[in-house]
């Protein structure tokens, strides 16, 4: 393969992409809590999300959400939206987070080469909330191997 | 040496006006759905594995003729039944080598790219891997030419199998006809293959003859009531090309780095993926059989419920 072919291969690339982009917009990017909710009962089927309504922190921009599980030993859900897919990873007493505070929300480091850094967008108290909540989720021992 | 055409590189025009025309239909009927980043990642994956597959082609070109020329036992030439005979051979070993693509997480390391995706079109068919000559991958084709076929012969059948699965990555198609469906590898067989429900993990492995899958147990059909939901039992958090195409690659490292046993470093790169000597990770077997019991469990608890509702009645 030549530098050119290569060069125009790469705008061939880049001309559908924005084709594709722009016939099939995403209008369902934002999350709801009935899609979190959803698409938990879906990666984490072995978790009992209860009858009774989980509690959900929703970023302010749509795209991130973490569902704290009814039993909170069990952990949490972290839900983000990946173009019009919704991408999750269960969060559990194995996990090793590094979470920072700025100024509008927090900022999540999951240590997953998949997955990265999570930001969401919250009120203060809310903010004060899930923090609290992640905080007193600590790890027991760091996990030792991928995930 | 034969001097034959490199059949995906002369598709390539096609593809792309391919791509299009599900596009539109897509756009029209909504049978196919695309987006955007997703159709860039999985065409810059297609475009690094051309790359990829130039930067190691001397390699393997070289490896195969100094196998056939070292160890053929006849010697077929190149009669059109010699195409025909290698067509199918080759066939048969890219079976063996999909299926163990799925149940060797070395070589996963390489196929998994393209089932990272959570879409299924005709973009999906060409992510694929920059990575697989890292892989044991071509060992699985040196019998072909120890039995004597030329080399060159079966890099072009194998480039027109690659062809015919191109029009298999699609939602457009729902059924062929059913002898067809039988005797050949279809969208509806292929999108079971990609699908990430329990029901359908680790099927269809074949490339064009949907037998093979019928002879070694493989074989799952794509049911009506459970549609197919396209994407990796853990999805990739991320559209970067370089993080889809080495993230794999990273999991064995960070594994095989923090293992404390030799047998299990080995098992790491040989183990189907999601082993791990603890359990704490699931393989596709341990998901499946994880869902059979739910389904297990919610039919038997529906068979009370419909009990205990006669009785009240």
């Amino acid at each position: 393969m030549s530098l050119l072919q290569f060069i125009g291969s790469l705008i061939a690339v880049t001309i559908v992409a924005l084709i594709a982009a722009r016939m099939f917009p995403n209008s369902k990017s934002k999350l709801t809590r009935d899609r979190v909710i959803r698409n938990t009962a879906r990666y984490c089927p072995h978790i009992d999300l209860g009858s009774t309504a989980p509690t959900i922190f929703m970023s302010e921009t749509g795209d991130t959400a973490i569902l704290a599980f009814p039993n909170r030993n069990d952990g949490f859900a972290f839900t983000t939206a990946l173009g019009d897919r919704v991408v999750v990873r269960e969060v559990n007493d194995t996990s090793q987070l590094r979470i920072k505070k700025i100024e509008t929300g927090l900022s999540i480091d999951m240590h997953d080469f998949t997955q990265p850094t999570l930001t969401i967008i919250l009120q203060s108290k809310d903010c004060q909330a899930l923090l609290t909540a992640l905080q007193n989720h600590s790890p027991d021992q760091p996990e030792p191997a991928h995930a | 040496m034969l001097d034959l055409p490199a059949p995906t590189q002369l598709a390539v025009p096609a593809f792309t006006i391919l791509i299009l025309a599900e596009m539109i239909i897509g756009w029209k009927n909504g049978r196919a759905r695309y987006e955007g980043k997703d159709t860039m990642t999985s065409m810059l994956m297609g475009l690094g594995s051309t790359v990829a597959g130039a930067l190691t082609a001397t390699f393997y070109v070289g490896l195969a003729y100094w196998v056939w020329t070292t160890f053929q036992i006849f010697d077929f030439g190149a009669a059109w039944w010699v195409f025909v005979l290698a067509f199918v051979l080759d066939d048969f070993a890219y079976y063996w080598f999909h299926r163990l693509s799925h149940r060797m997480r070395w070589m996963w390391a390489a196929h998994v790219i393209h089932h990272s995706s959570q879409h299924y079109n005709l973009s999906t068919a060409l992510r694929q891997t920059w990575t697989g000559a890292f892989t044991p991958a071509i060992l699985i084709r040196m019998p072909i030419f120890m039995i004597g076929i030329e080399p060159a012969i079966v890099f072009f059948c194998a480039g027109l199998n690659l062809l015919y699965q191109f029009w298999i990555h699609t939602e457009a198609i729902d059924k062929m006809p059913r002898w067809f469906e039988y005797l050949l590898n279809t969208p509806s067989h292929h999108r079971v293959h990609h699908a990430n429900n329990p029901r359908y993990l680790d099927a269809n492995y074949a490339g064009v003859f949907m037998v093979w899958d019928r002879m070694f147990g493989s074989y799952i059909p794509e049911r009506k009531e459970e549609p197919c939901r396209y994407g990796l039992v853990t999805d990739l958090g991320t559209f970067n090309p370089l993080r889809v195409a080495v993230h794999e690659w990273v999991g064995i490292f960070s594994d095989i780095w923090s293992a404390k046993r030799w047998k299990d470093r080995a098992l790491f790169l040989l183990a189907p993926p999601g082993w791990t000597p603890d359990g704490s990770r699931m393989t596709s077997d341990m998901i499946r059989n994880a869902w059979l019991e739910r389904e297990n469990a919610k039919k038997k608890n529906t068979g009370r419920k419909d009990k205990s509702t006669v009785a009240a009645e």
